[in-house]
């Protein structure tokens, strides 16, 4: 099995739907002053990347969940891992230092750091964890009101996302670093 | 043996050096840019005892004692400030971590793909061979007729450090230069030049603390030695430095920090301090006490090299790259770095430790020609 995340740049409104819905992981943050110091707004594993020069443009990043992750090959003691049977990139908390080396090791940006616990957090966050662990689908794909995101299994060709991606025109973000990264961008 | 005043204010400057980082590290915040001071102080530190190191095997390894037999008065003093000086910088890092008390983590589940995992277990090589060296070096007169057996072992340790010093500063000029993500690092330039730099800065801070102990009559050819290491190393950090440039300048996300050093808002300490004090002043200088053999002029180039060790280990190599670090084509992003208390908190106290700890070395360690230890293997 290997998840993986599709965000459809076409059907999406930029409502940030799913940025505010990724927030409720981390309920303790909603209070803070400087909930995520990292991204200068809310805690949420969603990164909004505006470009600002020539004509506007909107990416939603998050963790790839790379199949060659540099996070996991940066961490000194093996806390962050691919889970093997999902694919998801991970962290262990009890193995983590807070070196910051999987934060800085990322080229998306994915990671950020927790301001109380001062771990490294990333999607999936802890509610969506558990939420996945159900068999169902994590918080910025249920709450999107275009179904412009999608989440599931790209080894099973009846999966919803395989249904989604093929045919499509797609891409990955930075594909050209060898990382392969499993989230999809139709454009 | 009764304290010196010296020792007191050793020890005061001890406790008030790992209350200040106490209190850093206490009050430590998250930040936009995720290496910042602390990490800029550990490069610093780490440059500093490896460059030392180097320029000790000078006479540990390659044998050679100087025009007057000055190397081998000052092994002693030169073994100590490099073992002094991994404090600071193991201080800086390990409260750079979010959780240094999991430090253990780093050997117990260590990852071979992991630079950072590597720089855990190599500090433990290096520092425990630099401790076995202050052992040999003080319990043995460098004068003295050595067995084989023991010439073996000086011969080993000799290596074994110098082994231990280079790969540790290769891996870690490698941890920034396995980051595909920061492009401004990526390359297998960053190895070159920290060991370039770690000379340079090594033997300009040795210098300092070497002459502040020596007799006057020493100042002379120790001022054309290290005069020497310093015209060297200056050009040869400019050349490494140059090409960090060059290599930079192919590659877009790259430029886009560097091109902040040249000409952007990190110019400033760029030209002035890393160029003008830092390689024209030093050469200057360093000149000048090789041809007059003078004091004066190479602790002023000494003095310049650490300012511009510290400009470079901060304001060159740490921060710019990681402000502009989003490598999504056309999508950057600017990051910005704001030094807060907490981190100059912490860099300050272990710059204070490290001050005290070449103070204590000075009063309690047989350092001195002729001395032994004569109280637990290594003290006076």
């Amino acid at each position: 099995m290997r998840l993986a995340y599709l965000w459809d740049s076409r059907k999406c409104i930029a409502c940030a739907a799913c940025v505010i819905a990724c927030a409720a992981n981390y309920p303790e943050l909603m209070r803070e002053a400087n909930p995520n110091p990292m991204y200068g707004y809310m805690g949420t594993n969603i990164r909004r990347v505006i470009r600002e020069r020539g004509r506007a443009e909107l990416r939603l990043v998050s963790c790839q969940h790379c199949e060659n992750p540099p996070c996991v090959t940066a961490c000194p003691t093996g806390a962050s891992y691919v889970e093997k049977e999902t694919g998801l990139v991970k962290l262990n908390e009890a193995k983590c230092i807070g070196c910051k080396s999987c934060v800085v090791a990322c080229p998306y940006g994915a990671r950020w750091v927790h301001p109380k616990t001062k771990y490294p957090e990333k999607c999936p966050g802890p509610l969506c964890e558990s939420i996945i662990a159900k068999g169902e689908k994590p918080l910025c794909v249920t709450s999107c009101p275009t179904t412009a995101r999608d989440f599931g299994d790209i080894d099973d060709p009846n999966s919803s996302i395989s249904r989604r991606l093929a045919g499509r025109r797609v891409e990955r973000m930075m594909e050209h670093l060898g990382l392969e990264p499993k989230y999809f961008v139709v454009r | 043996m009764g304290l010196q005043i010296s020792t007191v204010l050793g020890l005061l400057l001890l406790a008030t050096g790992v209350l200040l980082a106490a209190a850093g590290f206490a009050s430590k915040g998250v930040h936009q840019v995720s290496w910042g001071l602390m990490v800029s102080g550990y490069v610093f530190f780490s440059l500093m005892t490896a460059g030392s190191t180097i320029v000790n095997s000078i006479y540990a390894l390659f044998g050679y004692k100087g025009a007057a037999g000055e190397l081998q008065r000052i092994i002693k003093i030169g073994v100590w400030f490099s073992l002094a000086t991994v404090v600071p910088a193991a201080t800086n890092i390990l409260l750079d971590l979010s959780y240094p008390q999991n430090a253990w983590a780093m050997f117990a589940f260590f990852n071979p793909d992991s630079r950072i995992a590597w720089m855990g277990l190599l500090y433990a090589v290096y520092g425990t061979f630099l401790l076995l060296e202050l052992l040999y070096v003080t319990r043995y007169e460098p004068a003295e007729q050595l067995s084989k057996g023991l010439a073996l072992v000086k011969l080993a340790l000799s290596l074994g450090v110098i082994v231990a010093a280079l790969t540790l500063y290769t891996n870690l000029g490698q941890v920034f230069g396995s980051m595909i993500s920061v492009p401004g690092w990526y390359g297998p330039h960053m190895g070159v030049l920290f060991v370039v730099t770690a000379v340079y800065l090594g033997a300009a801070a040795q210098a300092l603390y070497v002459l502040s102990l020596t007799e006057r009559a020493e100042a002379a050819p120790l001022s054309r030695f290290y005069g020497k290491i310093l015209l060297i190393s200056t050009p040869l950090l400019l050349l490494a430095l140059g090409w960090t440039f060059i290599t930079a300048s192919y590659l877009p996300p790259a430029w886009t920090a560097m091109r902040e050093i040249v000409v952007g808002s990190f110019a400033p300490y760029f030209w002035l301090i890393q160029i003008l004090m830092g390689v024209g002043g030093v050469i200057a200088l360093a000149y000048l006490a090789v041809s007059r053999a003078s004091r004066a002029p190479l602790l002023l180039a000494s003095a310049l090299a650490i300012l511009a060790g510290a400009t470079f280990s901060y304001y060159i190599i740490i921060i710019p790259q990681q402000t502009v670090p989003e490598a999504l084509a056309g999508l950057w992003r600017t990051f910005e770095y704001h030094l807060s208390l907490d981190e100059v908190l912490v860099v300050a106290g272990s710059a204070i430790v490290w001050l005290s700890l070449l103070v204590l070395g000075r009063d309690l360690l047989p350092l001195g020609a002729n001395e032994r230890p004569r109280r637990l293997f290594i003290l006076k």
